[in-house]
């Protein structure tokens, strides 16, 4: 195994954090009220194919370079576009994951800090580990897993006494419009970010397989999400539709004796280290689209500036919290072309076109050129 | 290439030091603030809306020779964040809300609704939603604060500590949290219950103590529960922790005396047509704790008679309670409404407009079962 | 520049013995440590000189008597030798085990300066240059730094021979190799990489001759001027070499497949790859009950927690997030700060740098000294400065609790003096989160960092329990079939083994 290797399970605990981040903290919580969990699992069955698609396309062509293949099925002008596409849609979404969780700190215990001194001191660590290699943010997250199972298990087991089977009631008597937005919304946020934990897959040891490695991190994730929407409901019941971080709440309600209370800075904690691994996977994803867009030779000089561009965006992209909640609930109508039909459309292209060429190769007996096309 | 990401990273770096050492915005001395330990509210003096009296944390001394004392602040305001930053202008401290473990509803407040309150300490976020809230039965919550502390320094503390004790041994008041609060009065088909909290005179001085509950209609209070049925109504509400269970031959009568170990509820709303009544199921464990007659009933009347006796008692607590609460208040405490809400929605729906008639006129059937674990350390004489 | 490098393929001047003295005493002008001894023998026909030079205090003088002037001056030499003069002398006469013929001017004055004795014929141009070291070493006792309760106590001295005779007598194998450097421009300080052929990991080795080649130093006193000039991110605080001064654990590492680079003229070793776990490794984890080391290991690991994120948990709870102190015990720091006038991040910081401070000053006295020091140390911080409300109470336990903390793992000392303010500082801007964006940059650190190619953290948890048979624990040595991933390729430690003993 060569030192900047990327182990499978270290992948996998990536893809963990990664869909985990945000949603984790806020808790995940839709229109469909008591019903969220059954949300989260018909997204996570839905999201399945997603997966498979994500891992053809880097399995399209020999070097498991996600961005190249794209520009390599789709052609170069295309291909292009679809690049800078997926790259400012990171953008985008490192800048709305940013703003989130420096929210919350600002909010539940720094009131008096800027959010935007929260962000810079995120970024600057951020890009401090990217710059020494992606798979140093790796093996991070394999540790930080860790922590979030132990965190997310210690809230369960504690807060076991502050629970009400009732709240769950009654089950699945949402209307069907509310679940279908909650599904929507659980399907776009988080499930179809995994679009930009893909291009991270080049940089994975070559005898780990990608769907199989994809598909358990992202169920694990379903695990987790699942877990603490459950706990958030079976606590705080109403409470849980109309507090913005319902994790947070659910768990500094824990009270164990005299001694054992406010554990929710456990909550902050993992909520600062999942959304710092997921900050780096998409900074990673931005300047990688943004490489192979521009024609760069190594991400590695771009990290700054690219990461510099996303704090900037941090104070643009809402002027204040309601905002930033209504965008996080409209984006799944911007972000779900970018997360599902391109891909699709990348794949269907690639592969015909390999089917294309596969015909015609053995006929004409000379080897395809892979990077001439359309 | 990799140089020049390094010194970039550490210009950055270095131009968050200089920033961040500009100021440390959140590093704030313990010193700094005033340690609010807990809150009462009255109706506001001079025209204003609230009256509040804050009990805050005061240290004496210094080193290992210090003392905590209660230092009590009153002020009044518009909005309770009004009140609480008015302190200011008589005190240099800010008031520090996240130790602030009670809040005292004067009945006048609790009548004109605590959603207000509610809201206000579930959006800042310094005061915690495991806050307990109470309703003082004396005119004014402020006189509650104003007792002298039996045990510790602080009086707030006592009273959150009494709470638990008093939930799990006597039953006579339930806790109830500021999150519980908040999911309630948002749940159909239920009202709220607080904890009340009475000035009580004693020899060496005045003391605190609960006594029942307070009833809510929506947020406003409109009742009271006696210290005796608020036992009934946790059974119902499936919220027995622990108390004690008093019961003999007739209802009513004391001569027996047993202690709940484990209780579970089941309440089974059967609705047919305009018509709804409650099937309420209670499953008791006790043990035999004491025996206030002449005669050895334990012996004489045998362990079955005995449980039977506790059976009736609860039926008939229960029924009495329920039928109480129909007529004086008319407020859903015991959550019939929630229940068919949550096992039947559409049907809740179609109720939920008349509930208040129907809420009024329900049946409830009440099937209690008390079993006897243990006889303590005697046991019936032999022979008899 | 007149350094010995301008000797190089320089040669003795002539076969007159008279010239030749003049020579070397023209190159050791104003040395007067330098002896000629002149001898003539008359046993023979026809009398023969000879000259012994030799550094005094350097070398054996009983030996030089006994087996060099004696057998010069009796032995019965042919007439008319010559040239030849010389081989008699080195076959025949002389009864020293190390006698080497030469004429090169620079083997004479390293032999001259490194103890040996450089004898001198009438008539020959080449001399002999016999071993007579006998300068005086310090004895093999147990390192003062690494003392074990139980286990061998044998210690380096600073004679690089004795040192590889140490590591020779733990292993006996033709496989355990010795390559031979010198390194200074001017000391020309000797020494030796020693590694088991079969098992080191060739890269690694490569990758220390390539490092060692480019050293250029005028001097070489202690390994540490090796290390800072071929050591892996060289401006960090974190160790990626090992040091050792004992044969037991040179000897452990190389059959580990580690390198081993010993020095003349100090008692450390070198061993090199160097993973952040042996930091929390002691020799004497595998010299006593596995039960107990592996108590031990768990101990120091959470030590060095403590010891690195303590005081900056600390202000940033006391100071950030007052919420998330249980009630009783804020009102105990609130109490115990009454009237205490510094702030607390200072009252720590200053706290720290007088640990630190009364730390340094003790390691540098003599015994007595140094108890008088550390009750005087006790009494003023402790005791006194809480009494005069100069710091708090829970402050002055913080600080103990570092201190202590952080001398259960003396190995990283200097990496958690300078995280510990890192972190602080960290705290002091952005409390708890502060502290954990400071740990991300420190795990970033560490897991980026390698040495000698080979990571230095590899992780901190993978699968198979192989890999924990010596990290967090250590496993009883017949359970431990497997050398550490990454040091060799050449994997089993012991075949067959894995099984219990009975």
């Amino acid at each position: 195994m060569n030192r900047t290797d990327i182990s499978a399970k270290q992948m996998e605990a990536t893809v963990v954090l990664f869909l985990v981040g945000s949603s984790l903290v806020t808790g995940g919580s839709t229109r469909a009220k008591q019903d969220t969990w059954f949300c989260i699992v018909a997204a996570m069955i839905l999201v399945i194919p997603m997966v498979w698609v994500h891992s053809e396309i880097l399995n399209l062509y020999p070097g498991r370079n996600y961005f190249e293949n794209i520009i390599c099925a789709a052609g170069r002008p295309a291909g292009t576009v679809i690049c800078v596409l997926i790259t400012l849609y990171a953008l985008v979404l490192g800048a709305v994951v940013l703003r989130n969780f420096s929210e919350f700190i600002h909010l539940v215990n720094m009131v008096e800090t800027p959010i935007i001194m929260i962000a810079v001191s995120v970024m600057v660590v951020v890009i401090y580990t990217l710059s020494n290699g992606l798979y140093v943010l790796a093996r991070i997250s394999k540790l930080m897993l860790l922590l979030l199972v132990v965190s997310v298990t210690v809230t369960i087991v504690l807060a076991y006494q502050n629970m009400d089977a009732s709240h769950l009631k009654p089950v699945l008597q949402s209307r069907p419009a509310d679940l279908l937005r909650g599904i929507v919304s659980s399907f776009s946020t988080p499930y179809c970010e995994i679009i930009l934990c893909a291009p991270m897959f080049g940089a994975m040891s070559r005898n780990a397989k990608i769907f199989p490695t994809f598909l358990k991190g992202v169920f694990f994730a379903f695990l987790i999400l699942l877990a603490a929407n459950i706990r958030n409901t079976l606590v705080l019941g109403y409470l849980d539709t109309t507090v913005n971080y319902s994790s947070y709440e659910a768990v500094s309600v824990i009270q164990i004796g005299e001694f054992f209370t406010r554990v929710e800075v456990l909550i902050g904690i993992t909520l600062l280290l999942a959304g710092f691994v997921k900050s780096g996977v998409i900074l990673f994803s931005t300047c990688e689209g943004l490489r192979k867009a521009a024609g760069y030779r190594d991400y590695e000089p771009i990290v700054v500036p690219v990461g510099v561009l996303t704090l900037t965006a941090v104070p643009l992209i809402s002027s204040n919290v309601s905002e930033l909640s209504w965008m996080i609930e409209h984006l799944p109508f911007y972000a779900l072309p970018v997360q599902v039909l391109l891909p699709v459309l990348v794949l269907v292209i690639g592969k015909g076109k390999k089917k294309l060429k596969q015909r015609k190769a053995p006929r004409q007996g000379q080897i395809p050129k892979k990077t001439k096309s359309a | 290439m990799k140089k020049t990401v390094k010194i970039s990273a550490l210009i950055l770096e270095v131009i968050l030091i200089l920033f961040t050492f500009s100021g440390c915005w959140n590093y704030h001395e313990l010193e700094t603030y005033s340690i609010v330990s807990g809150i009462a509210i009255d109706k506001g003096l001079n025209g204003y809306k609230y009256h509040i009296t804050f009990e805050c944390i005061k240290m004496s001394g210094g080193g290992a020779g210090a003392e905590i004392e209660p230092l009590l602040l009153e002020e009044d305001g518009n909005t309770f964040f009004d009140t609480v930053r008015s302190t200011l202008r008589e005190s240099d401290k800010k008031l520090y809300f996240n130790h602030c473990k009670i809040a005292i509803l004067s009945p006048e407040i609790a009548k004109a609704g605590i959603k207000s309150l509610i809201d206000w300490v579930q959006r800042d976020s310094e005061p915690r939603l495991t806050m307990d809230l109470l309703v003082s039965r004396e005119e004014t919550a402020g006189d509650i604060l104003r007792v002298k502390p039996q045990s510790g320094q602080i009086l707030s503390y006592q009273i959150a500590g009494t709470l638990d004790e008093v939930t799990g041994y006597y039953g006579s008041s339930t806790g109830v949290q500021l999150y519980e609060a908040s999911d309630i009065l948002n749940t159909e088909g239920i009202s709220l219950v607080l904890p009340a909290i009475e000035k009580k005179k004693e020899a060496s001085g005045e003391t605190v103590q609960f006594s029942g509950g307070a009833i809510f209609k929506g947020d406003r209070q409109i009742g009271w529960l006696a210290s005796n049925s608020n036992k009934y109504y946790d059974m119902v509400r499936d919220k027995v922790k622990g108390g004690l269970l008093m019961t003999g031959p007739t209802p009513g009568s004391t001569q027996i005396c047993l202690e709940i170990r484990k209780s579970e509820t089941n309440v089974t709303p059967v609705v047919s047509g305009q018509t709804v009544s409650a099937q309420i199921q209670v499953q008791m464990k006790v043990s035999y704790a004491e025996q206030d007659s002449e005669k050895d009933e334990l012996t004489q009347t045998g362990i079955d008679k005995v449980e039977e006796y506790a059976e009736k008692t609860v039926e008939y607590g229960i029924e009495s309670v329920v039928k109480e609460v129909q007529q004086n208040d008319n407020s859903d405490i015991f959550g019939f409404g929630s229940h068919i809400y949550q096992n039947n929605r559409k049907e809740w729906e179609r109720l939920s407009p008349k509930w208040h008639e129907i809420f009024k006129t329900m049946k409830v059937n009440v099937e209690a079962e008390v079993e006897i674990e243990n006889t303590g350390l005697s046991r019936a004489k032999a022979g008899d | 520049m007149n350094t010995s490098d301008s000797f190089a393929g320089a040669k003795l001047p002539s076969d007159r013995i008279e010239q030749n003295i003049r020579y070397l005493r023209d190159l050791f002008t104003d040395d007067e440590t330098l002896i000629f001894r002149r001898l003539v023998n008359e046993k023979g026909k026809q009398p023969l000189r000879f000259c012994l030079i030799y550094a005094d205090g350097m070398v054996n003088n009983r030996l030089i008597n006994q087996d060099v002037i004696r057998p010069v001056l009796e032995f019965l030499f042919k007439p008319d030798e010559g040239e030849a003069l010389i081989d008699t002398v080195q076959l025949q006469a002389m009864f020293s085990n190390d006698a080497k013929k030469t004429d090169s001017v620079e083997e004479l004055i390293q032999g001259i300066v490194y103890g040996d004795t450089v004898l001198l014929a009438e008539g020959c141009q080449q001399a002999l240059i016999l071993n007579t070291k006998g300068f005086t070493l310090r004895s093999i006792a147990e390192p003062e730094s690494e003392r074990v309760i139980c286990g061998p106590r044998e210690g380096f001295n600073e004679s690089i021979l004795t040192n590889l005779s140490l590591l020779r007598r733990k292993i006996r194998t033709q496989d355990l190799k010795f390559k031979f450097l010198t390194f200074g421009r001017r000391t020309k300080t000797k020494a030796c990489i020693c590694y088991m052929d079969s098992i080191v990991n060739h890269n690694v080795l490569t990758e220390l001759e390539r490092r060692l080649e480019k050293i250029d130093i005028d001097g070489m006193l202690d390994t540490n001027y090796i290390t800072e000039n071929i050591k892996d991110a060289s401006y960090s605080a974190v160790k990626t070499i090992g040091t050792t001064e004992r044969p037991d654990v040179v000897a452990a590492k190389l059959l580990e497949g580690r390198v081993a680079l010993i020095l003349d003229g100090t008692p450390v070793a070198l061993t090199v790859p160097y993973l952040f776990i042996e930091h929390f490794q002691a020799d004497e984890d595998y010299y006593i009950n596995y039960v107990f080391s592996s108590i031990d290991r768990v101990l120091r690991f959470v030590a060095f927690m403590l010891s690195l994120i303590s005081p900056a948990v600390y202000v940033a709870m006391v100071t950030f997030h007052q919420e998330m102190l249980p009630t009783p015990l804020l009102m105990s720091i609130f109490t115990s700060r009454q009237g205490v006038p510094f702030p607390t991040a200072l009252e720590v910081t200053m706290m720290l740098v007088v640990f630190e401070m009364l730390r340094e000053s003790g390691a540098r006295m003599p015994g007595i000294m140094g108890q008088t020091l550390s009750i005087v140390g006790a009494l003023v911080i402790g005791q006194a400065a809480v009494d005069a409300k100069i710091v708090s109470a829970p402050v002055v336990i913080v600080v103990a609790l570092t201190g202590i903390c952080g001398l259960m793992i003396t190995r990283l000392k200097g990496y958690l003096i300078i995280h510990r303010f890192f972190l602080l500082l960290c705290a002091c801007v952005l409390g708890l989160y502060g502290v954990l964006l400071g740990l991300l940059v420190l795990l970033s650190g560490l897991f980026g960092m390698t040495s000698f190619g080979i990571p230095i953290m590899p992780d901190v948890y993978t699968r198979g329990l192989q890999n924990y048979k010596d990290t967090y624990i250590r496993a009883p040595w017949w359970m431990m079939i497997k050398r550490p991933r990454f040091l060799s390729g050449n994997r089993v430690r012991q075949s067959g083994g894995g099984k219990k003993p009975q």
